[in-house]
């Protein structure tokens, strides 16, 4: 988890973000800290002996929880011959266990006084870009067990506990140890800093982990677990296999326990600033998982259902029914200056919940889970013709009721200009944007079976089904883009088409709105060079008035796009296509061993030769790490039916042969196999 | 207060409960302890301060505010005004009980 400026580590919903030396040195603007639960319990914690700060020598992540630090006094770049050695060897959870060395190599004695400048802000994730003056006040306490640094706003009290074994002098603002080595000693002390959250009654004075304690104890199931009850791939690629194990170890470092949630862990969307309940991101990474680790999906389904809105509420836009997209817990969130406790601002999560609970129920079998759920499936229904479609045009569309700290664009492409027309003019809200009518199509038609077949309601069956029907008349009509051949990006405020051409028009094929003609139609604008790039498709075609490889949403190619485009390939049965989307990614994911990030340039391929990153702030991401797993089922082509797997590959010949073994489903535990019979014929340069 | 319990929650059964089994106490002080026993979606409401699996502690006024829909729960509790004790978990499956119905 090190990159060449910070060393982040993590365990539950803590985390830490240090320089290369193990210091924090936060500021308003710089992200160093230890956080829980979006809150910033210690800002600054820098090391210096006799007056100096040490170099790194080395740094080894030993878990993804912990690491350690070789450290000796001078820097880098000016060598000095030193005779001190310093270890700081850290690991995570709820606040963090510190074991400090210091070796003295010298042949005389030496007289050290090791600091340590410490500060707590308690800022909120929020505020650190955004520097606000603190509401509430800071204090401290020095106590017999330790120094306490606080933050109180009315009931609001959240404590950092500092304690450390050895002899030292505690201040507000530092820790001093003095002590004197003899040729070839060593010295040591074990630091805790825990955290306190004064609501919960339950904080402890001490962190998860003490001195040499680096077996992890993750909430859920241990790595090894974890790695054992994913299916085993068995493979000619060899870095696909590097590729897969990434993705399977990266969604157990995803895991998320909520402590305010029932149901286990659900995937957060991406660490460490997304260590969040997210509506959209949890399904679909959910989705993309559930051939390989179905537990993930059980859990977001329970999670995202206890937090369903109920009433009607503009500033958190909330409405009954409607599926959470964040929740927060950080002090903005508390006093409602930021709306995500939780905020409902995902026009997409609703149907998108739906679709996951089919296809839990069709992968698993566990209709226990689904029966329990369908009050929850059909107050989402409900909200599909009710509060989705406000105006009751019978097309979904979102205008921000929160002016102030709301969302502007309530799809997936959630930055403030990524819908537009083809001319690059911005599309005036409210906005029905097309993957969204898809989802509800798809949505409608999977309750359909759902009534009929877990919740025995014929009647709900027959209403849905005759629902979607009519919804893909009519959206094959109106969002249909003649001059074009292909579908607009939305429809505007105005009920005119927003007629970009985009990636959003392969998020139809998966959802299964497009008429059969039309289809072939999006599928040869998805291959052409002005959306597929050699490495996958880009969220918006070059030759549009928007169009920026290295905009957010509007040029740049995003891995988990693919993978939902990759599948409604295959389910309008364009094979080679969809091959060709897959070995694509798989080939984009080997340049960056093995971890797709969440987004890359848009340039073509034949251009920059490697994918160019996009800068973003996390890694992994919780649906570019489901790419991969999604791009697997695609390539075997899985899909239950009844109570068997069915394996239909497609994968190309550079891929070779797939084995995928052990799949968990209704059937129990069942084997996939493919070889690589698909030779892609060369693609069409850009003109 | 006491119509509140005995009227939202004093029911024999919800299917909003559908999915959650465990006992909950409620404390609010100035007006009394209620203990609130689920089993998918069975419901047996008493009036006691016996233990349960999960404890959620108000004020009165400040569970007044989050009825009347002047307060919100998860951000009273985040605040430090509603204290869950116990099973977190479960606390997530009532907290919506607490919102205002229009």
């Amino acid at each position: 988890m090190s990159t060449s400026e910070t060393v982040s580590i993590l365990e539950g919903e803590t985390f830490v973000v240090s320089s290369r030396t193990g210091d924090l040195e936060g500021s308003p603007t710089n992200t160093h800290g230890l956080f829980h639960q979006d809150t910033r319990y210690l800002s600054r914690w820098i090391l210096t002996i006799n007056g100096t700060a040490p170099g790194t020598l080395s740094i080894d992540n030993l878990r993804y929880f912990a690491s350690r630090f070789f450290l000796a006094p001078g820097t880098a770049s000016i060598y000095v011959n030193s005779k001190l050695s310093v270890i700081r060897t850290r690991a995570a959870g709820s606040g963090f266990h510190e074991d400090l060395t210091v070796m003295n190599y010298d042949t005389e004695p030496a007289e050290i006084t090791l600091r340590i400048d410490l500060a707590a802000d308690f800022a909120d994730l929020f505020e650190i870009k955004d520097h606000q003056p603190k509401k509430g006040g800071h204090y401290h306490r020095i106590e017999k067990r330790g120094l306490i640094l606080g933050y109180r706003r009315e009931n609001f009290v959240r404590e950092t506990l500092i304690t450390a074994t050895e002899p030292c002098e505690l201040a507000p603002d530092h820790l001093l140890f003095r002590f004197r080595l003899a040729p070839g000693a060593e010295w040591s002390t074990c630091i805790d800093v825990a955290i306190a959250v004064d609501a919960w009654g339950a904080s402890s004075e001490k962190p998860k982990y003490a001195h040499g304690d680096l077996d992890a104890r993750p909430a859920g199931k241990t790595l090894k677990d974890w790695m054992q009850t994913a299916p085993a791939l068995v493979t000619s690629h060899s870095s696909l296999t590097r590729t897969y194990e990434r993705s399977i170890t990266d969604l157990a470092a995803l895991r998320f326990f909520p402590a305010f949630a029932a149901g286990g862990a659900l995937p957060a969307a991406g660490l460490p600033w997304f260590m969040a309940t997210f509506g959209r991101d949890s399904v679909i990474t959910s989705l993309q998982s559930l051939p390989f680790e179905p537990e993930l999906a059980a859990a977001t389904l329970k999670v995202l259902g206890n937090l369903q809105g109920q009433v009607v509420d503009d500033f958190r836009e909330e409405e009954p029914g409607k599926i959470a997209h964040e929740m927060r817990w950080g002090e903005l969130t508390a006093f409602e200056e930021r709306p995500q406790s939780p905020y409902f601002g995902g026009h997409d999560s609703t149907a998108l919940y739906l679709i996951l609970l089919d296809e839990y129920e069709r992968w698993t079998g566990d209709r226990a889970l689904v029966r329990s759920l369908e009050h929850r499936a059909r107050a989402a229904l409900s909200w599909l013709d009710r509060f989705g479609d406000s105006d009751q045009d019978g097309y979904l569309e979102y205008e921000r009721k929160n002016t102030q700290s709301g969302l502007e664009n309530q799809c997936w492409k959630d930055s403030w200009d990524s819908i537009v027309f083809a001319d690059g003019k911005i599309a005036p809200a409210p906005r029905a944007t097309c993957e969204i009518q898809g989802y509800v199509y798809d949505a409608k038609k999977r309750c359909a079976r759902l009534a009929r077949e877990v919740w025995y309601d014929p009647e709900l069956a027959q209403e849905l089904e005759a629902q979607a029907r009519d919804l893909k008349v009519r959206f094959n009509r109106d969002f249909w883009v003649k001059k074009g051949g292909y579908f607009a990006l939305a429809l505007d405020g105005q009920k005119r088409q927003v007629d970009a051409l985009s990636s959003n028009i392969g998020h139809l094929l998966w959802s299964g709105i497009a008429d059969e003609e039309k289809a072939r139609s999006c599928v040869r604008h998805l291959m052409s060079p002005e959306l597929f790039s050699g490495w996958g498709v880009r969220t918006l075609a070059t030759g549009m008035g928007s169009y920026n490889p290295i905009g957010y949403h509007v040029g740049t190619v995003w891995p988990h796009d693919n993978s939902l485009i990759a599948w409604g390939l295959r389910r309008y049965g364009y094979r080679e296509e969809a091959a060709r989307v897959a070995l694509g990614m798989l080939e984009a994911a080997d340049y960056f061993e093995g971890r797709l990030p969440e987004a890359f340039a848009g340039y073509p391929r034949e251009m920059t030769q490697y994918p160019v990153e996009y800068p973003t702030a996390c890694s992994p991401q919780a649906w570019a790490t489901g790419t991969p797993l999604l791009l697997l089922r695609t390539l075997l082509g899985l899909d239950a039916l009844g109570e068997h797997l069915i394996v239909d590959p497609a994968i190309p010949d550079a891929i070779g042969r797939v084995e995928l073994l052990g799949v968990p489903g209704r059937w129990g535990r069942a084997d996939a196999f493919g070889r690589g019979l698909i030779q892609l014929s060369p693609m069409k340069k850009a003109a | 207060m006491r119509e509140f319990f005995t009227e939202r929650l004093g029911r024999s059964s919800d299917p909003r409960f559908a999915s959650l089994k465990g006992t909950f106490r409620f404390d609010v002080q100035g007006a009394g302890s209620w203990r609130l026993s689920v089993d998918h979606g069975e419901l047996d409401l008493q009036e006691s301060n016996e233990p349960a699996d999960c404890l959620l502690q108000w004020s009165d006024k400040d569970l007044a505010d989050i009825l009347s829909g002047r307060r919100n729960f998860l951000t009273a509790f985040l605040q430090g005004r509603v204290r869950v004790q116990g099973d977190h978990a479960l606390a997530a499956g009532v907290h919506n009980f607490f919102k205002k119905v229009a």
